[in-house]
């Protein structure tokens, strides 16, 4: 009994962290089904997020959700200006190319927060308290649950806009086929702006929503940023769920490692196993249509 | 008339710059490096601070039998080449006396060559590195394996007796593994060991499995946003063992960092300075840490911390071996290397030829991390 309990709360703790790096994926997933490009700024959308809300609720005084809403408008401007600055202005657009500014950005983007707000780590409040709760004798924080309820609204959301709207649609045309989505009159050069609009606001929210638990410092953003792509291309392309899913089964991955074999090796146990798994299986777990 | 008088004017002045430059040339020569900008200053800034400030008043009450002592600074922000440069122009260009510093490990461990082949003695600031037997290298601070020795010892007299430590995959962790191993065997603590990254935003299955293998305290021998992340696993899981935390976690920001994942019982390894308030009257080190404070507070408005302390004993030490030998370098090495009671701000100093660190383990205090304030333990 006391082994099953064990396994329980290694399990929970692994779904905690793996929904973190779930929601991370899924604003790599945006950007990389609307235009191709891995976005490798992605976690700095993350972790400046998580540091412009401790800023306004600190220096500004502003309550939580106002922060919040700030955080997200500000690092959504800054998504909307990296792309039609940088990427946009692609001579000849190459993915590779537009891929290598990306991590450019992702430099930039810890230098500077880095000088701007310096090299201490800050921890934001706990939405509602640090406390947790018992789910079948293993400890949940609270905090999971915002995340949980998160994600949960940014897939529905996601869901609506891609299969129920026209801009959605449009969206999605381009990923399919950006020379035909370009002759049927479709705004490329805008789609690609909105996508990474949505994966620069989206990555803020996962940042600051999972701030309380991995803490804020300029260089957070890098470590969520390789888990959430690991997440992203082990759920698949084309879904939104996939990466969630591919978050789980990665967070899981790591904290069984850790408790059963070996917590030197749980990294390298971890990414084994998504070697294997993307061998077997290259489109992911939920991989849609790289296999036409 | 007037001509004599600017000649005379002339010549009082070429006099007063005549006995001025042969004041110049006069000064012991005493080198300084430290990480006094960059990601390290925190450490680097109150050493120098307390090094300027121990010369300019030994200066001002005369220096070492009327010849006064030029301190000359470089700032090796952290960085082992920056230090090597600063070592080779103080030995060969400046020809300094004798050099305090450098303070970060790397850079300590860059150094080592220099020091070997200059032969000038070397008081550098670390913890963590043991300066070869016989060498001109001597350390402030009493080595690192001595906190361990202070938290096992307290782990026992509480009556407990498994320590589950988890360690960060890099080599700070895995040699401070090793240390607690051996001490735990010393002292009959049962040591068992799990491994995380420092990078990892949940230790939760770490600390089950250590629970599991019957572990009645914690010790994570990490400071900042990693250890941060074991309280946070901590207050999550509800796990109420006592933390045992090391000496890079005692920082006046431990408060921001753990709000609201406070620990249990947080036990920390610091230098008495740091709670200079809350020691006994017949503490044998708090006059020379009063008189620090006075004098420290009173040129920069500010407590010293404990990298002040260093500093200061550090430069201290190498001005009264320059003072009892006059500065011949082998003979100042001797003089330090029988260095007796030595009552510093940072240990009471008692050098031998094998242990050119000179403190004792009781040179760390334990203090307890309680509703934001460190309180001493008794």
């Amino acid at each position: 009994m006391a082994e099953l309990q064990y396994f329980w709360q290694i399990t929970v703790a692994g779904l905690g962290t793996g929904l973190i790096y779930g929601l991370i994926g899924i604003g790599f997933a945006i950007v990389l089904n609307v235009s191709g490009i891995i976005n490798l700024a992605q976690g700095e959308f993350s972790m400046l997020g998580a540091i412009m809300t401790l800023y306004a609720l600190q220096v500004l005084g502003l309550p939580i959700f106002a922060a919040i809403a700030l955080a997200v408008t500000v690092v959504t401007i800054l998504g909307v200006a990296f792309e039609r600055l940088c990427i946009s202005r692609l001579k000849v657009f190459s993915i590779q190319t537009a891929i290598f500014i990306t991590l450019g950005a992702s430099m930039f983007a810890r230098g500077g927060a880095m000088v701007a707000w310096g090299k201490e780590n800050h921890s934001l409040p706990a939405f509602s308290g640090h406390g947790a709760v018992s789910i079948l004798g293993a400890a949940v924080p609270l905090q999971v649950f915002w995340i949980l309820g998160i994600a949960a609204a940014v897939i529905a959301a996601l869901y609506w806009w891609f299969n129920r709207t026209l801009f959605g649609l449009a969206m999605r045309s381009c990923a399919e086929n950006r020379l035909g989505a370009e002759f049927v009159g479709i705004n490329v050069r805008l789609m690609v702006t909105v996508s990474f609009a949505m994966s620069a606001a989206l990555g803020a929210l996962a940042g600051i929503v999972a701030a309380p638990l991995t803490f804020v410092s300029f260089d957070g953003g890098l470590i969520l940023g390789i888990k959430g792509f690991v997440a992203a291309i082990l759920g698949g392309r084309g879904s939104y769920l996939g990466p969630v899913i591919g978050g789980l089964a990665l967070g899981v991955l790591e904290s069984v490692s850790a408790g059963y074999i070996s917590s030197t090796y749980k990294d390298s146990i971890a990414f084994a196993v998504l070697i294997l798994i993307l061998t077997l299986r290259p489109n992911g777990l939920f991989g849609r249509w790289a296999a036409r | 008339m007037l001509r004599l008088g600017i000649r005379l004017i002339f010549a009082t002045l070429l006099a007063a710059w005549a006995s001025v430059s042969s004041h110049a040339a006069d000064p012991y020569k005493v080198g300084l490096i430290a990480a006094a900008t960059g990601y390290g200053s925190f450490i680097g800034d109150p050493e120098v601070k307390a090094a300027r400030l121990y010369v300019k008043l030994l200066n001002q009450s005369g220096g070492i039998n009327g010849r006064p002592v030029e301190l000359i600074v470089y700032d090796s922000e952290g960085s082992p080449e920056k230090a090597v440069v600063a070592m080779k122009r103080l030995t060969t260009q400046d020809k300094v006396t004798a050099i305090v510093g450098p303070d970060f490990s790397a850079t300590v461990r860059a150094v080592i060559p220099i020091v070997d082949e200059a032969k000038i003695v070397t008081y550098v600031m670390t913890p963590v590195i043991k300066p070869p037997p016989g060498s001109y290298m001597f350390a402030a601070y009493p080595i690192q394996e001595y906190a361990y020795e202070q938290q096992l010892a307290w782990f026992k007299k509480r009556g407990l007796n498994t320590l589950g430590v988890l360690a960060s995959t890099d080599t700070t962790g895995q040699e401070g593994v090793k240390f607690l191993r051996e001490i735990g065997q010393r002292l009959g603590v049962n040591i068992v060991v799990e491994q995380f990254n420092i990078q990892d935003v949940d230790v939760s299955p770490q600390l089950l499995n250590l629970q599991r293998r019957g572990s009645e305290g914690i010790m994570a021998a990490v400071s900042g946003k990693p250890f941060a992340v074991v309280a946070k696993s901590m207050k999550q899981l509800n796990m109420k063992l006592p933390l045992l935390a090391s000496t890079g976690s005692v920082t006046n920001t431990l408060g921001e960092l753990l709000k609201g994942i406070e620990p249990e019982l947080l036990l920390l390894p610091t230098l008495r300075i740091f709670v200079a308030d809350q020691l006994p009257k017949d503490d044998p080190q708090l006059p020379a840490i009063t008189k620090l404070r006075e004098v420290y507070k009173k040129e920069y408005g500010a407590e010293p911390d404990l990298y002040a302390a260093v500093g200061w004993d550090s430069t201290e030490i190498v001005i009264k071996a320059i003072a009892a030998t006059g500065g011949n370098p082998a003979q100042m090495r001797d003089y330090i290397e029988n260095l007796r009671n030595y009552v510093g701000t940072v240990c009471i100093v008692n050098m031998k030829p094998e242990d050119h660190h000179g403190c004792a383990p009781d040179g760390y205090v334990l203090v307890q991390f309680k509703d934001g304030k460190f309180v001493l333990e008794r």
